[in-house]
């Protein structure tokens, strides 16, 4: 365990020190941005934003910062000063998930956190979205990293087409296709937790959705993790680097 | 008692591509030497080694453990040819992380860190970025990496890549310490005059089969097809000459110069004890007596030549 | 001016070689103009090695039949019921060349559809990161060391980034085009048909290589290019849609690089709610997009040259 919190620890450590991950974390913040403008000049803060910030700002910090830079230690074989040490390889895989969760998560939680405060602010928030939203977001932020680390291993010569392509699947092409299948979208998932409703905008864009609870809500993120990150386990165990 | 590192029938193929072919050898501790033209498998057998790739057929095994196995990582470094690190820490915070993957607390990882760090001659460098680094203080990096933890057994992989004359006399000097602490060291090259500084022990690959293993002279002894050559500097050249073309151990004279005899002969040890008692018996002085393919140019060049051409 | 000769040397140099047997090559060149093709080629050569894009081709095909066979049914419909037993009756004229007309329209709206999403993921495969890539591995010089003019590069680089998306779509327009022809349409309506739907995907992959080329200029990291790329492709579409259904301004709608096409093709098959000055948008907001992101490619890669020197 030592050993995936000093890899964890090491990741956020580089993701401070790389520039791209500032300027990435400004996807985050735009949404508050775009909400606070919104919502300052009557209309709803939330309704627009909200769904930016899930599915579209959320997936494209996390896949570059994620699966970029681990596909990245693949592809250029620095994983290998990690894997002649006495440690079994899915620790890497671990430590990894928890760094970019800790750092990612942080980022949108702090973004979700501003949007739902200049939801608050512009007068229409009840109090329990100050806490719902960024929770949720912190809940995306998780599920996104475990997802990319997935990617990264099992794809990493192409690791963020790779998972931009499997989300273009499962947020716009299958719900656009069929109402029900919107039970596969991380981020519908992520919006019924943070309980904001989108549906609006939400039928224009991908159609109807159906009723979900939160229960179900957090099934379907936890196999959004699991199925990519097992896979990803099983494979680099015996892997040729 | 079993051999440090043991490769057993191990062979390897990347689809189509013959990596290593049946390859059986042991390795004991010291400085062996590991040498090929490119192709020829080097690197995927120490990537069997390290068990970065798993061998398509038979098996490694060091101090009797197959590989890998997280209780022979404990014993081992491995400095690999990539020459990219993690390019956002410094060095020292590079090594101390590795350091702490190795088991170490993050005070003693720390220490460690810098400890040898400046035994690679990076004392000065070792707070600064990785991505500042030239291409002599990242091999020195990957040289403290790799023997941190105080490993038994070192693999380095083109160790010599990228350095400037200076940077190889010390690096060769740094393995040839490591190799000197009792440890078993694995060099990769294709530079064979530094390798033969560092040792006469070499394994010889080529197209991915083992071509020769053990100490560089009785390698060259084995190698028959090429008679060995030992050049001689006398002021009379032509009455030496003489005298050993009666020898049975000599196969052609030939002169180079006024003052230089080139002798051809399959028995050196034998050449070599009679030259100066027959110049001594001749009254003639003895200016030179060396042998110009006695090294480990020449037999690398036999060997693989013997290789294209069939048996050596 | 005369100019005067360089002075001698006051004594030879110590050694010189003068190479006697060395003569230019005079021989026939191709024209520099056919370098973007030289460049296109050899990278859609080496895209189809890549299991990514025969993975999208592959989707492409798939959803090239499914909507095929799906139009083609909607199509055939009205012909198999009037002709049968069920039949209502010889349709009227007028609602005939209604059929007509939207059928038509139906092929240039299909057509985008059905091969969206795997035009976007070959435009972010093979564009989102070819500038990129060769920033990456320092590649410059293979191309600028020879008479490549970085306009002449970054035309090969366009035409590789949507070659095969630009033969994916193609060919959808041309399946599409052959069952109006075979079920409803006259030659010339067909003709019409696969006119607009050529410029319709021309417009669509001109706009999407281009800014696939821009942020690919800005990164080494190939990752971090496509996520832009897939950034200004989503995080627009959302954006302003949402922003226009928030504001009630349906011409907001228009000015992301999807939507703009989109809005182009309503106005191909007269179907657009823009109207008077409005009408000028989506082919404003594509213009600027396009032009936009040629331009940004283009100063980058005047700086990369000069860089690498």
């Amino acid at each position: 365990m030592s050993a995936a919190l000093s890899i964890a620890r090491v990741s956020i450590l580089r993701a401070v020190r790389r520039p791209s991950s500032w300027w990435l974390s400004a996807l985050a913040f735009l949404p508050a941005a775009l909400g606070g403008w919104l919502g300052a000049t009557g209309y709803d803060a939330l309704s627009v934003p909200a769904p930016l910030l899930v599915y579209v700002a959320a997936p494209l910090l996390v896949v570059p910062w994620v699966a970029g830079v681990l596909g990245e230690a693949f592809e250029r074989r620095t994983v290998i000063y990690w894997f002649v040490r006495p440690m079994a390889r899915p620790t890497a895989l671990l430590g990894e998930w928890l760094g970019a969760a800790a750092a990612v998560g942080t980022v949108l939680l702090l973004g979700g956190a501003m949007l739902a405060v200049a939801n608050a602010l512009t007068g229409n928030a009840a109090i329990s979205s100050l806490a719902r939203l960024p929770l949720a977001m912190l809940a995306e932020a998780v599920a996104l990293a475990g997802f990319s680390v997935g990617v990264a291993t099992l794809a990493p010569k192409h690791p963020v087409s790779v998972a931009i392509g499997a989300l273009a699947v499962t947020e716009v092409a299958l719900p656009s296709l069929w109402g029900p299948l919107q039970v596969v979208s991380l981020s519908r998932q992520v919006l019924i937790l943070a309980g904001v409703d989108a549906s609006p905008l939400l039928h224009s864009l991908v159609g109807e959705a159906p009723s979900s609870s939160v229960g179900i809500a957090l099934l379907v993120m936890a196999l959004f993790v699991a199925i990519p990150l097992g896979l990803a386990v099983r494979t680099v165990i015996d892997r040729d680097l | 008692m079993s051999a440090v590192l043991e490769f057993v029938g191990v062979s390897k193929w990347y689809g189509a591509v013959l990596g290593l072919r049946d390859v059986s050898l042991q390795i004991n501790p010291g400085i062996t030497g590991l040498l090929g033209p490119n192709g020829a498998g080097k690197s995927t057998l120490l990537k069997c080694m390290t068990g970065e790739v798993q061998p398509s057929r038979g098996e490694v095994r060091m101090f009797g453990r197959r590989v890998p196995a997280p209780e022979v990582f404990r014993k081992l470094g491995y400095a690999p040819e990539i020459e990219v690190f993690f390019e956002e820490l410094t060095g020292r915070e590079f090594v101390a992380h590795l350091a702490e993957i190795s088991g170490f607390g993050r005070d003693e990882a720390d220490r460690r860190a810098a400890a040898v760090l400046q035994r690679v001659g990076l004392e000065s460098a070792m707070n600064r970025r990785v991505s500042t680094y030239s291409k002599g203080m990242r091999q020195r990096t990957k040289l403290a990496q790799a023997i941190l933890h105080e490993p038994e057994v070192v693999l380095l992989d083109e160790p010599m890549t990228g350095l400037d004359p200076l940077g190889r006399a010390q690096m060769v000097a740094l393995i040839q310490s490591i190799g000197a602490e009792g440890r078993t060291v694995i060099v990769s090259s294709h530079i064979l005059d530094e390798v033969e500084v560092m040792t006469r022990e070499i394994v010889v690959l080529y197209q991915g089969q083992l071509l020769a293993q053990g100490d560089l002279h009785a390698i060259r002894g084995l190698i028959d097809r090429h008679p060995h050559h030992l050049a001689l500097r006398t002021p009379k050249p032509r009455e030496l000459a003489a005298a050993l073309a009666n020898e049975a151990f000599v196969v052609a004279l030939r002169f180079d110069g006024d003052d230089k005899l080139m002798v051809e002969t399959r028995d050196p040890d034998r050449c070599y004890s009679a030259v100066p008692r027959i110049a001594k018996e001749l009254g003639l002085p003895l200016l030179s007596l060396t042998s110009p393919d006695d090294n480990l140019g020449a037999v690398f060049r036999y060997l693989t030549m013997g290789a294209r051409g069939g048996a050596a | 001016m005369a100019t005067s000769p360089a002075p001698k040397p006051a004594s030879s140099p110590a050694g010189v070689v003068h190479s006697l047997a060395y003569t230019r090559y005079a021989g026939p060149r191709r024209s520099p103009a056919l370098v973007p093709l030289v460049i296109a080629r050899y990278a859609l050569m080496a895209q189809l090695r890549q299991r990514g894009v025969k993975v999208a081709l592959l989707v492409g095909l798939l959803l090239l039949t499914i909507f095929a066979a799906a139009m083609g049914f909607k199509w055939a419909l009205p012909t198999i019921v009037s002709g049968s037993a069920f039949g209502g009756g010889a349709m009227g004229a007028p609602q005939l060349a209604e059929m007509v007309r939207e059928g038509e329209a139906d092929v240039l709206t299909m057509t985008l559809r059905a091969q969206f999403l795997p035009a976007f993921l070959l435009v972010l495969w093979c564009g989102a990161g070819a500038i990129s890539a060769d920033l990456m591995a320092g590649a410059f010089q293979f191309h600028f060391s020879r008479p490549v003019s970085p306009s002449r590069y970054l035309a090969g680089r366009m035409l590789s980034a949507s070659g095969w998306a630009l033969a994916l779509s193609m060919a959808t327009l041309l399946v599409l085009c052959i069952e109006r022809l075979a079920f409803q349409s006259t030659p010339l309506g067909a003709a019409r048909a696969f006119g607009l739907g050529t410029v319709a995907v021309l417009l669509e992959l001109t706009s999407m290589s281009a800014v696939a080329l821009g942020v690919s200029s800005l990164t080494r990291r190939k990752g971090l290019a496509q996520a832009m790329f897939a950034a200004i492709v989503f995080a627009g579409w959302v954006l302003f849609r949402s922003l226009g259904a928030l504001i009630r301004a349906p011409w907001v709608k228009t000015l992301d690089l999807v939507s703009c096409v989109d809005a182009m093709v309503s106005q191909f098959n007269h179907d657009s709610p823009l109207r008077g000055a409005q009408a000028a948008i989506p082919a404003l907001a594509w213009l600027v997009w396009t032009a936009g992101a040629l331009a940004l490619a283009g100063w980058r890669l005047s700086r990369a040259e000069v860089n690498r020197g």
